[in-house]
């Protein structure tokens, strides 16, 4: 049935990849959504406990293991691949509702194939099947950004973090003699340079999720379209991040170095992401940045509950997405506009679905901060607690600018009433989709009104006017610490060597010298035989007596 | 009567072309291929009549056996094809050629007594008439340059000196017949007398001169940068097969007794013409002269493994010559064809962009330059393998650093050449490429090609007439 | 019936060289003819290859389907013809590379006759040198192998770089002679020719064993770019215009890759083993400077010389471990590596001339308007630099961990210059992508034929394709 469930995924998603008419491409990508809820839904009530089920294609036996691709969903695995899974799908639906992009097939098939990745991840059980579908993610994340300008640095810092994980890889296997991830355990206690193993595994995580002070490759992606932003940035690289920090935390934490420095990232990282939330004039930059903060907090949540991904993890994760697409619905209705500075206020063009789209957001931010509340009181943890808290308090001013401010540049654009049955039909999802989340968690109601009041206060209050100042600098780039840090500090140093090594090791330390010496020598050589050689009438008796000469003291010499 | 009639034959056959020859002279014919046609037509007589008559001997004078039949062949082979070649070089000068071709027969006829002989007074008078030729060549196709002709007759008069006062020596001094074998009894009596061991290197100095080994080499080297074609190929290619077959018939048959002071002697002088060689080949403009400092360089070489005393050596040293000799009049033969306005193309320089207009000479004239440096799968190669056999087997691995390190030197002579033909812009017109010159060309590439491959076991079949002398 | 297969891998090419040498010139298709014949003697050669397949038992190590040819007696030296499983890894992969670069060849060419010709005989003595099972033979094909890539040079460079002529060919030189003494003394202490497998076990000592084994280091050494005599490979890479010649030119230090495979033992006599650390050193600033370098080269076909030789470094100091078991990693990474970079150089090769038929100043987003050009050379970049469904990746994965295994500094440094290489790629990729600079120019560009297309796809196909069969480790 798991392979059927594969089958079927890998067909859709290879369909998608087909280029049809854009009349075709709605039909089609409508039926790509539906074959792929019709699998989700039979996926969800399939039962995984008990016996294994799923499959396993071996792919070449080695001596230090065989090398397979597994599929092997257990409770455990489960429950990462299901909210991807339910994601997945959700992005598809949205994908066929706001049809941001003429044809949407291509976007899907990445979608599905993304899905399909992310599962063998989570599955694998050896280093070969895990490297080489957190590679084909990468590929996958470059091919759904599609934007020449982005991929530049995406695919640099990519590059780099997969070398990271490729050497860390290397040694364990080198050392520890097999392939098997479970395995790796054992590093701690037989392996060597433990604290460049973890330098290494941190290069690799850190750069993958897009932590402090990696983030600009995931920011620099803002010049791609939105949609394909959000899945790139939620099921992407960063969540192959995530799922590599599951996967090899040991690795990571084999140095006493690391527990630190992880906190140190983790911090920075939730920072950074407020910090460029709400100091941005660019929505998709917005959103970037609050998927950096929400990162830094599940990084700590997972710091705090021993790597442990559990059912508070997976609404979690849920919940990102959710925000991102409110965020994006936004920017639908504000008819895309992406500087915040150029959107009107909504209590000003009167727009019906923004206001519906913040009963929403208040909703999920509530259940949200609950959420996060519990995950502290269950493992007594307060920075988690704090950090809900600045986020609770970012994105009320993000949303005070949004929606209240009447900021300069702004032009009343009347949007229009007319109604949209497809994003009637989102918005009932949606409503179903946090209602389901109501209900899974049990959260206690009067906390969520509480939560609620408070987001809307904070809203309505003046805790954004300080903010208003920054909106007023256009090139917020240009002052970019971490971008200007990797340029002055790697960049220039690198080519610097770079250009140095080229005179020295290329034009002065190289063979040249060598030749030259010896040329000189054999110039030498020839100067003085045409030398001897330009006496015309001396030479040929000279050289006749000096033969002479040597053959007779050979005589001599011989014993004769 | 009969039998000595038998015995001369092919040299008979020689003195009848000399004669035909002298004959289409006095008719005033003109055309160079006429002499030429005539010197091939009774050189192939002689040719098949010394396989025919290839053990004939005059006891205590001549000894015909596989050996000197075996330098007769390659020798006879080289002739043929030069009289080929050196036609249509009169052809274009518009000279008959008439003196050369006789000449050369006297020569191949000087060639075939010398190596025959066992008589040192058969050799005296056989390499005396050479030398003269020689003279008479630079005699007769002298180039208007005179500066240097005083000095050059100057220094070959004393070398005949040297060689005529050292058999004079050598005939007052022994009593009774001048037969190798006595000479060598005598040798081995007076080991320790510095004149009679004079008089021995007062012998071979002039073959040493002749085949242009370092120091002797100077005036070679002179006379071949300025002579005419034909005769800086008949220098370098024909004369030292002769001379090279001569001199270790006699380091085999003669100069045992000195076997020590020789090996020293030689090898000095075969490392010292090796270094003169490599170095003096950068230096050259002229493409004779460099092929001329290249064979100082190869017969340095010969001349070491002569040194070592051992008929195996000795044999190695001849096939290493062959090998070398094969690839040089490859390359010899290429300059038939590089004309431009009707002259001949003297210096490397004027070969500039060759390749671009005449592939075919050019391509021949890289692959004779690889077959001589050696490469595989050309002739040259086998040379090389059995040059470093020996050195090896004698533990001789100075000399194979020293040749190998001067090789490399070497090598950067022939490279500025190919470098020359082939990246160099076009600054002649060259003329168009004569199809007979071509044809001789593509056999002799054939022969490169294919000598790698021992066709017929053409190696063994040498090496057994090779060993006929030390029998 | 004696099998006379490994002599028909020789005699196709050469036997094709001749073929097209005496091919009519001067008519308007005579390069596409002389390249068609090309092509068509390369698919002989395959065929070849393919039937050698059947012939071959996978599981048995060591030389199989042995063919003998009587050559000298004097001394007595025979051809001695060999195969295994890593010398038809890199038999295919050249037959398909070398198949590639002439199907892909649409230009009409002057010398069109003279390269197909050099090309043919290069394959020809290749594959000799690969097939050689003695050391005689090995030592025959390996000086052989110079003549036609010195003809190459000649025919195809024009007068810009006078000096490369001379500089490689005596390094070359150098390098035959050295390997020529060391047979020969090899030759001599045996009493005769020995098979090739068993070179490692020679047993010498004093100053024989050192003089041995210096020179067979130094003779491979001769055709690797390594610190400090890399210069003349580079500046010959980096001027080299001819996309056919810029390959075999970087095949040149596969030959001497090949070599040290061949000779070079697991158990390294111990007078030689204490020098083998610094020698490893010496190899490793290589990679490391010249990956270093790349990174600030504008010249693309310096950046493409520089992964190769971080790779076949890579590879060598695969070969110095102490272990025997990475020759078939080696092998298949070899294949993937030759291929990718044959097709890469072929695009960067059909872009410059472009750029020539133009008239441009720079490569600089030429990309923007060749779409199939773009697809391959992305693709290719990306295996080439560590794309993890090729078998270069995974292979290399199994090098560098037995590498971290011996030493931990030696492999980061690997990693350190493989990325930065990889980089400098990408680099170049970029830039010929970067749609900032894109100029009204550029619409002109012609893109790669659908022919080309295809053969490029069908490349990675292939490599697809051996994935399935990637990692070969002892079991």
């Amino acid at each position: 049935m798991i392979t059927n469930i594969m089958a079927g995924l890998l067909a859709i998603g290879l369909i998608g990849i087909l280029k049809l008419r854009v009349r075709y491409d709605r039909m089609f990508s409508v039926m790509m959504f539906l074959a792929t809820a019709y699998i989700f839904y039979i996926y969800m009530n399939l039962d995984f406990s008990g016996i294994e089920s799923g499959f396993s294609f071996l792919w070449e036996k080695t001596k230090i293991g065989d090398i397979t691709i597994d599929f092997y969903p257990s409770d455990l695995s489960n429950l990462m691949i299901k909210p991807i899974f339910f994601i997945s799908v959700y992005a598809l639906l949205s994908n066929n509702i706001f049809r941001y992009e003429e044809r949407i097939m291509p976007l899907n098939a990445l979608i599905i194939l993304n899905l399909i990745v992310l599962s063998l991840i989570i599955c694998a059980k050896n280093y070969v099947q895990l490297m080489t579908m957190i590679f084909v993610s990468d590929i996958i994340g470059y091919l759904t950004i599609k934007n020449a300008d982005s991929l530049r640095k995406y695919v640099i810092y990519n590059f780099f973090a997969d070398m990271c994980l490729f050497m860390l890889l290397a040694m364990a296997c080198g050392k520890i003699q097999s392939l098997d991830i479970t395995r790796l355990l054992g590093y701690e206690q037989i392996g060597r340079h433990k604290d460049f193993v973890g330098i290494c595994a941190a290069l690799a995580i850190f750069i993958k999720i897009g932590c402090f002070p990696f983030y600009s490759y995931l920011t620099d992606i803002k010049t791609a379209r939105f949609s394909r932003i959000i899945i790139a940035n939620v099921l992407g690289t960063p969540l192959s991040g995530i799922l590599m920090l599951l996967k090899l935390h040991n690795l990571l934490f084999v140095s006493n170095l690391m527990p630190l420095i992880y906190q140190i990232v983790t911090v920075a990282t939730f920072i950074t992401g407020i910090i460029g939330f709400v100091h941005s004039r660019n929505m998709l930059k917005k959103v970037i940045s609050l998927d950096l903060a929400l990162r830094g907090m599940l990084m700590q949540i997972l710091w705090i509950n021993g790597f442990e991904w559990n059912r508070y993890t997976v609404f979690y994760l849920i919940g990102i997405y959710l925000f991102n697409h409110l965020f994006y619905e936004i920017f639908i209705y504000q008819k895309r506009e992406v500087d915040i500075v150029n959107m009107p206020s909504v209590i000003e063009s009167n727009e019906r679905a923004l206001k519906f789209l913040l009963f929403r957001e208040t909703l999920l931010m509530s259940l949200s901060v609950w959420l996060v509340w519990q995950i502290a009181w269950q493992y007594d943890d307060i920075s988690i607690v704090l950090g809900i808290t600045i986020l609770l308090a970012a994105v009320s001013i993000v949303l005070h600018h949004i929606y209240k401010t009447p900021l300069k540049n702004s032009q009343v654009i009347v949007c229009g009433k007319e109604k949209n049955i497809r994003q009637s039909i989102f918005e009932c999802t949606n409503m179903l989709v946090l209602g389901m989340g109501f209900f899974y968690l049990q959260p206690e109601i009067s906390s969520i009104i509480a939560i609620a009041i408070i987001f809307l206060v904070m809203i309505a209050s003046s805790l954004g006017k300080p903010f208003y100042q920054i909106y007023a600098k256009k090139d917020e780039d240009k002052n970019d610490l971490v971008k200007n840090l990797f340029f002055y500090i790697i960049a220039v140093p690198l080519t610097y060597l770079s250009r140095r090594c080229w005179l020295f090791i290329d034009l002065i330390l190289s063979e040249k010298i060598i030749t030259a010496a010896i040329s000189a020598v054999g110039y030498g050589g020839e100067r003085l035989f045409l030398q001897l050689n330009g006496q015309k009438y001396r030479t040929p008796i000279r050289a006749l007596v000096l033969g002479i000469i040597l053959c007779l003291l050979c005589y001599h010499q011989g014993g004769q | 009567m009969l039998q000595s009639i038998i015995n001369f034959l092919p040299e008979l056959a020689l003195c009848a072309g000399i004669c035909h020859l002298l004959i289409l002279a006095a008719f005033s014919f003109d055309a160079p291929r006429v002499y030429a046609s005539g010197a091939r037509f009774w050189l192939i007589i002689s040719l098949l009549l010394s396989i025919l008559f290839y053990d004939r001997q005059i006891v205590g004078y001549l000894q015909y056996n596989a050996y000197t039949l075996l330098f007769t062949i390659i020798g006879d082979i080289g002739i043929y094809a030069l009289f080929f070649l050196t036609s249509t070089w009169f052809t274009a000068k518009n000279i008959t050629g008439c003196a050369y071709n006789i000449l050369l027969l006297i020569s191949i006829i000087c060639f075939n007594v010398m190596l025959a002989s066992v008589n040192l007074m058969i050799v005296f008078g056989a390499f005396s008439t050479l030398f003269i030729i020689n003279e008479g060549f630079y005699y007769i196709y002298h180039s208007e340059d005179e500066t240097d002709a005083t000095n050059n007759y100057s220094t070959s008069l004393i070398i005949l000196a040297i060689f005529i006062i050292s058999f004079a020596y050598l005939w007052y001094r022994v009593e009774g017949t001048l037969e190798f074998a006595p000479l060598q009894e005598f040798f081995i009596e007076n080991k320790t007398s510095l004149a009679v061991y004079s008089a021995m290197i007062g012998l071979i100095i002039p073959f040493l001169y002749l085949l242009g080994i370092a120091p002797f080499h100077n005036v070679l080297e002179t006379r071949i940068g300025k002579s005419i074609l034909p005769v800086a190929h008949y220098e370098a290619v024909i004369l030292p097969i002769f001379l090279w077959g001569e001199i270790i018939k006699m380091a085999h048959l003669m100069f045992l007794p000195y076997a020590a002071s020789l090996t020293l002697a030689l090898s000095t002088l075969g490392i010292f013409s090796m270094i003169v060689g490599a170095i003096a080949a950068n230096t050259d403009n002229k493409i004779q002269q460099l092929y001329m400092h290249s064979s100082m360089y190869h017969f340095g070489i010969v001349l070491i493994l002569l040194s070592l005393a051992d008929i195996s050596a000795e044999f190695a040293g001849f096939i290493y010559l062959f090998m070398y000799m094969t690839g040089l009049a490859a390359a010899y033969s290429v300059g038939y064809n590089l004309k431009s306005h009707g002259e001949y193309l003297l210096k490397v320089s004027s070969l500039s962009g060759l390749a671009q207009t005449r592939p075919c000479s050019a391509n021949i004239l890289l692959l004779s330059l690889f077959s001589i440096i050696g490469l595989p799968p050309l002739a040259g190669f086998i040379g090389q393998i059995s040059l470093v056999n020996q050195l090896i087997n004698q533990g001789k691995y100075i000399y194979l650093i020293v040749i190998y390190t001067f090789l490399v030197w070497l090598t950067k002579a022939y490279l500025q050449m190919i470098r020359t033909i082939y990246f160099q812009q076009k600054i002649k017109i060259f003329d168009t490429e004569n199809k007979k010159v071509l044809m001789i060309m593509f056999l002799m590439t054939i022969i490169i090609l294919s000598q790698a491959f021992n066709p017929l076991e053409m190696v063994e079949k040498i090496k057994d007439m090779f060993y006929v002398i030390a029998l | 019936m004696i099998s006379t297969n490994l002599l028909l891998l020789i005699i196709i090419p050469l036997l094709g060289s001749i073929f097209t040498i005496t091919a009519k010139s001067g008519y308007i298709d005579a390069s596409k003819n002389a390249y068609n014949v090309a092509a068509w003697t390369l698919m002989a050669n395959i065929g070849v290859i393919f039937s050698l397949y059947l012939q071959l038992d996978p599981d048995k190590n060591g030389i199989q389907l042995v063919e003998k040819y009587q050559w000298l007696h004097l001394p007595q030296i025979d051809i001695f013809l060999g195969v295994d499983m890593f010398s038809m890894l890199l038999l295919t992969t050249l037959g398909l590379s070398f198949l590639m670069i002439c199907l892909s060849q649409e230009e009409k060419d002057q010398k069109a006759k003279a390269i197909a010709t050099s090309i043919l005989l290069f394959v020809s003595m290749l594959n000799g040198y690969i097939l050689a099972a003695d050391i005689m033979s090995f030592y025959i094909f390996f000086a052989a192998i110079n003549i036609p890539l010195i003809m190459l040079i000649s025919f195809s460079e024009k007068t810009h770089k006078k000096n490369i002529l001379i500089r490689f060919s005596l390094y070359n030189l150098i390098g035959i002679m050295l390997l020529f003494l060391a047979v020969m003394t090899i030759y001599d202490y045996k009493g005769g020719n020995i098979p090739l497998n068993t070179a490692g076990n020679l047993n010498l000592s004093g100053k024989k064993e050192y003089f041995v084994w210096i020179s067979l280091c130094l003779a491979f050494m001769s055709r690797l770019p390594i610190w400090p005599f890399h210069y003349w490979i580079a500046s010959m890479n980096a001027s080299l215009h001819n996309a056919m010649v810029f390959v075999i030119s970087n095949l040149m230090p596969l030959v001497g890759l090949y070599g040290f495979m061949r000779f070079w033992p697991n158990s390294v006599p111990k007078t030689i083993a204490v020098y083998a650390p610094y020698f490893e050193i010496i190899c490793l600033i290589t990679m490391l400077l010249i990956a270093v370098i790349s990174l600030s080269s504008k010249e693309s076909r310096y950046k493409l010389f520089a992964y190769t030789t971080v790779y076949y470094i890579l590879y060598l100091i695969g070969v110095f471990l102490p272990t025997g078991s990475l020759k078939m990693n080696i092998g298949v990474s070899l294949f993937s590596y030759i291929m990718i970079f044959t097709v890469i150089s072929i695009i960067l090769g059909h872009i410059e001339q472009e750029k020539k038929r133009l008239n441009l100043h720079t490569l600089t987003s030429m990309l923007c308007y060749m779409p199939r050009a773009t697809i391959c050379l992305s693709l290719y970049i990306l295996a080439g630099i560590g794309l993890p469904i090729t078998p270069l990746f995974w292979n290399n994965f199994i090098i560098i961990s037995e590498i971290f295994n011996n030493n931990l500094l030696l492999g980061i440094l690997v990693v350190m210059s493989v990325f930065l290489v990889g980089l400098s790629l990408l680099e170049e990729l970029y830039r010929l992508k970067d749609r900032a600079q894109i100029s009204s120019e550029l619409k002109l560009l012609q893109d790669l034929s659908r022919k080309n297309f295809i053969i490029y796809i069908a490349g990675i196909v292939c490599l697809l394709i051996i994935l399935l069969k990637s990692l070969w480790m002892e079991v």
